[in-house]
């Protein structure tokens, strides 16, 4: 166990140099080399541009690892967790800047063959920067972890019930963004661009489940070997949990189906994010905090 | 009726042994312990007997029942 993190922990620190590298090489083109760095003309592709795609695709691997690692990280050691909630927390918003980037990628393009001004430029070197942050704070945290190895031989034992809340907690982030990005796309975005252009808010979608899909990922690899998938309180929280689930997510569906939707697939979304919010939110409760009041 | 515990003294009584190294133990999570010990979770037998056993007494020594009027 302790050789399988020491190796994640040194193949990562080598994979967030490269990232890091492939972000200043983005970072660099799109501010010296709009032109190719964003195919403005959408005309052939270039070497740039699939370099760039390339680079992007790094960039994208690297947090979904990154998270998981954080993951990996709790579970093995006790130290730097403040470092670790803070770290999880950047990585999950530096993720989701991932699919703005590219919409303010396409609008920059579009803008730029127009002739128009292009502010977004600064929200875009705004995300990389954020991705910058993730990137440099995960390095700070390999590195900290090879001195753990170095102090620290043997302290492996399972936190599983760490993995546990985070899980919950992603729940819950999940549930919050995309129930909102529902009503967001209903309430403010026009009815006929909705029905043409429901492919793009697709990734963003899946973008807010990404990082709760991977927890989820991470806790059946962990517990894929054992008899044992929650302990009994866990176990009693999750059925309290399914019940309230239940009683709660119908008379809501119920209530979202008086609105005038003009896609169905949204009434998929908002049941799908609802069941997650609502489990993922009264799990944590029972689990943590009920008790300890 | 309910189902009460002397865990906490047992845990002081052995070398102030922390809820995470009993949970360790008897393969639960520390928030689980911590949930009994407040009586907030009734345990299943199969658990309470390994509690007991982790202390090496008997199950009435660190269970007992409530009764309430």
């Amino acid at each position: 166990m302790k050789l399988k993190m020491k190796l994640n922990t040194i193949i990562l620190l080598i994979f967030s140099i490269l990232t890091a590298l492939c972000l200043f090489y983005m970072v660099f083109h799109v501010n010296t080399n709009l032109v190719d760095a964003l195919n403005v003309y959408q005309a052939e592709f270039k070497t740039t541009q699939y370099l760039i795609a390339i680079a992007y695709f790094f960039v994208l691997i690297f947090h979904i690892w990154g998270i998981v690692y954080i993951f990996m990280h709790f579970r093995y050691f006790e130290k730097l967790k403040t470092l670790k909630i803070i770290l999880l927390v950047i990585a999950v918003i530096s993720l989701f800047s991932l699919g703005g980037e590219k919409v303010m990628i396409d609008e920059i393009a579009k803008q730029f063959k127009e002739g128009l001004p292009i502010p977004e430029l600064n929200i875009l070197n705004g995300l990389y920067v954020l991705n910058a942050l993730f990137i440099l704070s995960m390095l700070y945290l390999l590195l900290k972890t090879l001195k753990l190895f170095n102090y620290q031989s043997e302290n492996s034992i399972p936190i599983d019930e760490k993995i546990f809340v985070i899980v919950q907690s992603l729940g819950v982030v999940a549930g919050v963004l995309g129930v909102l990005f529902v009503f967001h796309n209903i309430i403010f975005i026009d009815e006929v661009l909705l029905i043409d252009k429901y492919w793009v808010s697709l990734p963003f979608f899946l973008l807010f489940l990404t990082p709760y899909g991977l927890a989820i990922l991470y806790w059946l690899s962990i517990k894929r070997k054992r008899n044992n998938w929650y302990d009994e309180k866990q176990l009693q929280d999750i059925l309290k949990s399914s019940l309230i689930t239940m009683l709660l997510s119908i008379p809501s569906v119920a209530l979202f189906s008086l609105i005038k939707i003009p896609i169905q697939l949204y009434f998929v979304l908002f049941y799908i994010f609802l069941i997650i919010l609502i489990f993922s939110s009264s799990t944590l409760y029972f689990f943590k905090l009920k008790d300890n009041y | 009726m309910k189902l009460g515990n002397n865990i906490r003294r047992c845990r002081f009584d052995k070398d102030e042994t922390a809820q995470q190294e009993l949970a360790n133990a008897v393969g639960v999570t520390r928030q689980t312990i911590f949930s009994i010990e407040k009586g907030k979770f009734v345990p299943s037998a199969l658990l309470a007997l390994k509690i007991a056993k982790f202390f090496n007494k008997a199950f009435e020594e660190v269970f007992y029942i409530i009764e309430e009027e």
